[in-house]
């Protein structure tokens, strides 16, 4: 783990909860005054505890913020979408009786705006929505990483790999003579790769492609939800990669190459900052403003929405990957451009 | 970022013999339950996902028992869904007054129903009263005396839900409680 919760975030006592929740209602009441937030402020500095508890409090109410923020027509529409949504569940006996069938009539009719489930569950991997046989194969991954994570692995012989945010990789055996077949199955890695004890080389797999190298460091990354390029950049050494159902092709350090499924898009000079993730730093000399905004999605929950005009803005500096939002802050203060946060996963970066 | 030692050999064999063995089952009986062949495709794929996304529930004495447990939580994920498109319908229904340059894109509709099935979740053990004063209040700002007034209750009762809904609420955000 690369990052651990805010302390006010630890999980406080259900006593304390229950006192911050009467707080809360005390507070909210129109009719509290001086007095009572006085006395609130002595119980909330009694204790770690105490400050705990309220901070959950704060979290639950930030959930509706946005809502309410919106405007009462928005308002109104979140509050009357949750009634008849609350109408059916666990309270009303799971889903029977009349509010049952009648859902089923309108879902029906409705014919589904936006297909099914799953998107809550799937968000926190950050992959691809694929066929299950592939998700399957990423349950069994040895390793995977949250959102927000990174993990350094070591493996024999001084050879090491760092898994970026949302990533999944699985290490399959290949007997005592061989290193293991590394497979990228989501996500994003870093290898630094000596050469292995008996001289059979390294192999990886990720997607529809076939990556050899005897020793070498090079930075794998696989599309993000709404891409499709992968890529590969060559720091040290050489990497021999089969693309799709194309012929193999030598890599040398300083080169990198854009791929899909079909095979090789491109080749071009490696991008050293594409390996200054591990540290949890961005380092950016001249970097488009459009990649950098996407390196800062693989962090965060949600969408980040760049107005396109500010695609190609040139960007120096380091940016804390870990802090998304502190590193569009920076931007904001070094760019002609605003941070709107309408929605907790909803970021919008257009002109001042 | 420490740098951990790689554990080979950790296998999880059953999870692709489950699917084999049950999902056709599976897919059937959502489809009666559903009467819609595509949603109970997704439903039955999303019910495995969730297998695989809670590993500790793996490992069943019998076909009986892995059917058992793939029912309850295909039944959980059918209320999910109409749930899902409940809200969806009510909320779209009420934003339809709305003029047309204000109405959300799909994109922002589908993160705001998101939203909302969080905030559903949190909300869904309620009593009805509690679970409306608490939404009059948090998303449209109302006093005690308004919400008293709206559900035709006392203003020291609206404290009480309001107390309870909010401890409701951090139970769950602070995962204590189902």
């Amino acid at each position: 783990m690369s990052r651990s919760l805010p302390s006010a975030l630890e999980t406080p006592g259900v006593a304390e909860l229950e006192a911050a929740a009467q707080w809360y209602a005390r507070l909210r009441d129109e009719s509290a005054g001086e007095p009572e937030r006085a006395a609130w402020r002595a119980w909330l500095a009694q204790s770690a505890g105490h400050a705990a508890a309220w901070a959950r409090i704060e979290a639950v109410s930030r959930r509706f913020e946005p809502l309410r923020e919106a405007g009462p027509p928005q308002a109104r529409a979140a509050r009357a979408g949750l009634e008849a949504g609350l109408a059916l569940g666990p309270r009303s006996g799971s889903g029977m009786g009349p509010g049952r069938t009648r859902a089923a009539e309108r879902r029906r009719a409705l014919g589904g705006l936006l297909g099914v489930g799953g998107l809550g569950l799937l968000s926190w991997l950050g992959w691809r929505q694929g066929p299950l046989p592939e998700l399957l194969a990423a349950w069994q991954a040895d390793q995977h990483t949250a959102l927000g994570e990174r993990r350094e692995l070591a493996l024999a012989a001084g050879s090491r790999l760092w898994l970026n945010s949302a990533s999944a990789l699985q290490l399959q055996p290949q007997g005592p003579q061989r290193p293991p077949l590394l497979r990228l199955l989501g996500g994003e890695l870093l290898a630094q790769l000596q050469p292995p004890p008996l001289g059979q080389g390294w192999r990886l797999e990720s997607g529809r492609a076939r990556l050899q190298t005897q020793a070498a460091r090079f930075n794998l990354r696989q599309p993000r939800p709404g891409e499709r390029v992968s890529r590969l950049d060559v720091f040290e050494g050489r990497v021999l990669l089969q693309a799709g159902s194309e012929a193999s092709r030598a890599l040398q350090a300083g080169q990198a190459a854009r791929f899909d499924e079909q095979g090789l898009l491109s080749l071009g000079p490696a991008q050293a900052w594409r390996q200054t993730w591990t540290s949890g730093r961005l380092v950016a000399e001249s970097l488009p403003l459009g990649e950098l905004v996407a390196e800062l999605a693989r962090y965060q929950r949600g969408h980040i929405s760049l107005a396109p005009e500010l695609a190609d803005l040139p960007v120096m500096g380091v940016y804390p990957l870990d802090a998304p939002e502190q590193a569009l802050d920076m931007l904001a203060r070094q760019l002609p451009l605003r941070v709107r946060r309408s929605l907790p996963w909803w970021t919008t970066v257009e002109p001042a | 970022m420490a740098a951990s030692q790689l554990a080979l050999g950790e296998r999880t064999p059953d999870l692709q013999q489950l699917y084999r063995e049950h999902h056709g089952w599976l897919q059937g009986w959502l489809l009666r339950r559903l009467g819609h062949a595509g949603d109970a495709a997704d439903l039955a794929q999303d019910t495995f996902l969730r297998l695989l996304l809670r590993p500790a529930s793996r490992g069943f004495g019998s076909p009986g028992e892995a059917r058992a447990y793939l029912r309850t939580a295909a039944g959980g994920l059918c209320v999910d869904l109409w749930r899902r498109r409940e809200l969806e319908r009510a909320w779209l229904d009420t934003l339809a007054v709305l003029p047309e340059a204000l109405a959300p894109s799909p994109e922002q509709q589908a993160l705001v129903i998101e939203a909302l099935m969080e905030i559903a979740r949190l909300l869904e053990r309620l009593p009805e009263k509690a679970a409306r004063a608490f939404l009059l209040a948090q998303l449209e700002g109302l006093t005690y005396r308004e919400i008293a007034a709206e559900l035709g209750v006392s203003e020291r009762m609206v404290k009480k839900y309001m107390a309870q809904a909010m401890l409701q609420c951090a139970l769950v955000e602070a995962g204590l409680t189902a």
